[in-house]
């Protein structure tokens, strides 16, 4: 039983890894400047990585689930914020967004929806879901 | 164990696609072109230039007076100018990514008028951390710097008031962002992007047209 439940958990990892490469990859590679909220987001995601995967590689599984669960939920709190703002939900004056990129910047846009925003928001929804489902089951 | 194992392999497996995505996107990128529009941006007449303007090699200069790498590389490019003699011309424009940045181009392009544009633009770069601290901009403290480079400031300050300035950097700006110019210092050399930003590859780019 152990087994299939730590597949949830070991989801979650991985969507917190391939969020973080992938982010890396906009910024390193594709050379994007990352924007004052993308940053809180990233501060969001990329301990994800750490802590779930030390979970998994010990025996701390449940206890870096409930670590990383309000760490998820601020960046989803984020991104949510973010999502609206290209949106254009959210006006950019109530941005804390100060000289360099406007956060309102869209740098890219798949399938005329998929924004960089879009994807952190279901990252992290994606990785709510896993931990979650994971910590029913535990405490079951 | 097995669990350790797949997260140890999807480490490795999500790293090597990584570099591996990176390499296939630089070798899509590497070959940057400019369209004519875009050529036609890099050098407006009223541009500044050190050089002659029959110079075989002509490196543009997109900066920040506010900017540090712009105030180390300042030196080091006009050093090329004068090495490469009659060879090489430099073209200086903004980009006042910094707030009050723009406060501070309006003063070197003012000392245009009195002939003193060199001397007012070297002046401000070597001193900046005089009038930027942690990448806040006071332009009032640049005063001292002008002055004592020789500047008359009573004059300057008159001549800042030209809307010519204004349009002057305003046409910067928009050129700027036409050529994709994110970053300060950002060179161009016979109209050919630097991609890999450094004095060397900077140094091999214009030996290349040399």
């Amino acid at each position: 039983m152990a087994k299939k439940l730590h597949l949830f958990l070991f989801f979650a990892w991985l969507v917190a890894t391939v969020s973080t490469l992938g982010s890396l990859f906009f910024s390193e590679v594709m050379a994007f400047i990352p924007c004052t909220l993308c940053w809180y987001q990233r501060i969001a995601m990329y301990p994800l990585v750490f802590i779930l995967g030390q979970g998994l590689l010990t025996k701390e599984t449940t206890a870096s689930a409930k670590i990383a669960l309000p760490i998820a939920l601020s960046g989803w709190v984020m991104a949510a914020y973010h999502t609206l703002l290209h949106a254009g939900i959210i006006s950019e004056e109530a941005v804390p967004c100060s000289q360099g990129v406007p956060c309102s910047v869209k740098y890219i846009e798949w399938f005329g929806f998929v924004s960089i925003p879009v994807l952190s928001l279901a990252g992290f929804s994606l990785i709510i879901g896993a931990i979650v489902l994971y910590l029913r089951r535990v405490s079951r | 164990m097995n669990q350790r194992l797949l997260v140890v392999a999807s480490v490795v497996l999500l790293i090597v696609a990584f570099m591996f995505a990176a390499k296939q996107y630089q070798a899509s990128q590497s070959a940057p072109t400019m369209s004519k529009e875009q050529q036609a941006r890099l050098m407006p007449s009223y541009a500044p230039t050190l050089g002659p303007s029959d110079a075989k090699v002509t490196l543009v200069e997109f900066f920040d007076p506010a900017c540090g790498t712009c105030a180390q590389f300042s030196p080091l490019t006009k050093a090329l100018v004068k090495e490469y003699g009659g060879k090489l011309r430099l073209v200086l424009r903004y980009a006042p990514f910094h707030e009050g940045s723009e406060t501070v181009v309006q003063m070197i392009e003012a000392a245009k008028a009195q002939g003193k544009y060199w001397e007012a633009l070297s002046a401000l770069l070597a001193s900046q951390q005089t009038w930027v601290f942690n990448h806040r901009v006071f332009p009032e403290r640049a005063w001292p710097v002008l002055e004592q480079a020789g500047v008359d400031i009573v004059a300057l300050k008159e001549a800042m008031k030209d809307p010519k300035i204004q349009a002057i950097i305003a046409q910067d700006v928009a050129d700027g962002k036409a050529l994709g110019v994110s970053k300060t210092p950002s060179f161009f050399v016979n109209g050919t992007p630097l991609e890999r930003f450094g004095y060397e590859p900077l140094v091999q780019l214009i030996k290349s047209y040399m």
